[in-house]
């Protein structure tokens, strides 16, 4: 008897195994947030009677930047243009703002500040910095900015602003969430990573993120696809020239002498602009997929490429390419980095900002031999422009000024903080 | 984290050592000690367990604390509290029941068509009430045999980040909190020490 009580024991607790595991269930209850925005609209009229030197507004989401003299010039994306008084780098005075609903790049020839605005560009006069007067609208000549799900804005009027309303929804798993944007209004999630700050305009839009750069009596401007030329012989009233497609996933553009060297997605392209209005593909080095800002000299290109957001890459690294007469760029040498973006070159100093590995200074006298000097760390850097020993550095959290003057002592002069 | 985790697996650990430091001659149980293994069942599938608990003993009642890791559905470590009751003329008859705080792996970070998301997991409560039986295997050593219900909370936040052009990206976040219910069957070495 005594012999049949552990197999007993053991039938009776496995039972329940058998009999309840297939009646007990697991629950799961999903939420999710998301921020609906709902644009403000105001007439043409009403918007260009706005683009002038308004007073000066706290910086919120800046974008790119353009030195001119002593003032510099920061985008607000989609709002406009913070003017700062850089007379003393050691404290730099945000002294206006451009309301520029839509705006997201510019560029400066002599007194005239060209910006987009959606699908216009705009010419500014800024011979006086702290007051700016609008000279002329170029109608349509970017293209129409598309935004996700369903929302489509109403061409006729311009969007200045957005309303926001945060919501969070909580229900079982399984059930897909209805808050999709519709043709009112936009939903975000408003719960990940820093995007979705006060006051801000939704991300997801595409098309009219121009990026312009000027030579001579030209200004290029490159949208995802094509690149665009203006004749500004007469600054005041850019006339639009000619479109030339250079293919996809175009990032960014870098003049240097008579060529222009274009960043895309999938490798860098090099145009020659001998002919101004005529731009011609002379040269291209491709790589894998990744997002890459390109600086150039006399013999040397040198190419970031880094992973993730909209970059869809796996790299992060710096490529250095020697150009051989433009037509035939070849690879010198790979540098590996962590997340690297804009990046500037002085003499033989090459900054790159490395993402959340802060800003890191090269010397570069020997392009196959580049080794590090400085690495700046605890902010995460986005872009840099060195230039005449001072060093302007945009990061997540302000805009940094360095002064390179003793390249072993790098020294910080001013920041400017954002109001994230 | 880890450092809690140690200094828990020490606490339970010590008596299993001291106990085999002691005398033959004593006469009566202060201390117990127990390890664990065994198989977990639910909607999720079957996962394994194994965990190690230590404390006192009083009359029929045993109370202590225990550890170890959990399988079910997420990897996690309990930290709980352990209650037991005897009964039966030769105490061959137990129920337990363990209450207390689990942890569960910390985050990953995973890519979706190269766009970057992470991943992570918060503790919550857990459970664990159960019945078996109870076999000498000698004086000091027995062998348990049981059945029990567990519980675990377990939050899962799965964060999305999408293109942008200018940094810091926006993502998408979804929070799921699970409720887990399951069953497990185990099999448990208990060794009683420290007679007087």
């Amino acid at each position: 008897m005594k012999k049949l009580l552990f197999p007993f024991y053991i039938l009776v607790t496995i039972l329940p195994m058998i009999i309840f595991s297939g009646c007990i269930k697991d629950t799961c209850r999903q939420s999710r947030s998301y921020t609906m925005y709902v644009p403000v609209y105001k007439t043409n009229e009403e918007v260009r009677l706005n683009i002038k030197s308004n007073s000066a507004k706290e910086m919120e989401r800046p974008g790119k930047l353009f030195i001119k003299g002593h003032y510099i010039f920061l985008n607000e994306i989609d709002k406009g243009i913070h003017v700062i008084d850089n007379s003393n780098p050691a404290s730099p005075r945000n002294v206006s703002f451009i309301d520029i609903p839509g705006n997201v790049d510019l560029a400066v020839k002599g007194s005239i500040l060209y910006a987009d605005m959606y699908t216009d560009m705009v010419a500014l006069d800024i011979s006086d910095p702290e007051n700016v007067s609008l000279k002329k609208v170029v109608q349509g000549v970017f293209p129409y900015r598309y935004y996700d799900s369903g929302f489509a804005m109403d061409s006729s009027k311009v969007i200045v602003d957005w309303v926001t309303r945060d919501t969070t929804i909580t229900e079982d798993c399984g059930n897909s969430f209805e808050f999709w944007s519709n043709e009112n209004a936009l939903a975000f999630s408003s719960d990940a990573g820093g995007s979705n700050t006060k006051s801000s305009s939704p991300y997801g839009m595409g098309g009219s993120m121009a990026r312009f750069s000027i030579v001579q009596d030209r200004l290029y401007t490159v949208s995802d696809e094509d690149l665009t030329v203006f004749n500004i012989q007469n600054a005041i009233d850019p006339l639009y020239t000619s479109k030339v497609d250079v293919g996809w996933g175009i990032e960014t553009i870098y003049p240097f002498k008579n060529n222009l060297f274009i960043g895309s997605t999938s490798g860098m392209f090099i145009y020659d602009i001998s002919n101004a209005d005529q731009p011609k593909l002379t040269g291209k080095f491709g790589h894998v997929q990744s997002c890459d800002p390109v600086i150039a000299d006399d013999q040397y290109a040198y190419v970031t490429l880094r992973s993730g957001t909209e970059c869809q890459g796996f790299t992060n690294q710096l490529e250095v390419l020697k150009l051989n007469g433009i037509t035939d760029p070849a690879l010198v040498k790979i540098y590996t980095l962590t997340n690297p973006h804009g990046l500037s070159k002085d003499g033989d100093l090459l900054f790159i900002c490395d993402g959340s590995d802060g800003l890191k200074v090269f010397n570069a006298a020997t392009p196959s031999n580049i080794y590090l000097i400085k690495h700046l760390t605890g902010l995460t850097t986005y872009d840099v422009i060195a230039w005449n020993q001072k060093a302007i550095v945009s990061a997540s959290d302000g805009l940094y000024q360095y002064d390179y003057s003793n390249p072993n002592e790098i020294r910080l002069l001013s920041k400017i903080n954002y109001n994230r | 984290m880890r450092q809690i985790i140690q200094v828990l697996v020490l606490i339970m650990v010590i008596p299993f050592v001291a106990c085999t430091q002691e005398k033959e001659n004593s006469k009566s149980n202060h201390f117990y000690s127990l390890a664990s293994a065994g198989y977990l069942f639910g909607e999720s599938g079957v996962f394994p367990v194994a965990q190690i608990s230590s404390g006192i003993s009083f009359k029929n009642f045993k109370l202590g604390i225990g550890g170890g890791y959990d399988g079910y559905r997420y990897n996690s470590f309990p930290v709980f509290a352990d209650l037991r009751l005897d009964f039966g003329k030769r105490k061959k008859f137990f129920g337990y029941l363990n209450s207390g705080y689990h942890f569960p792996k910390g985050e990953e970070t995973f890519d979706i068509w190269s766009y970057p998301g992470t991943e992570k997991w918060e503790g919550g409560l857990y459970a664990d009430a159960g019945l078996g039986f109870r076999f000498k295997l000698g004086e000091k050593h027995n062998l348990l045999l049981s059945s029990s219900y567990n519980y675990k909370k377990v939050r899962h936040i799965k964060t999305y980040i999408f293109p942008c052009l200018v940094p810091p990206c926006p993502g998408d976040v979804y929070t799921y909190d699970y409720g887990l219910n399951y069953i497990s069957t185990r099999l448990t070495w208990e060794i009683n020490y420290l007679k007087k």
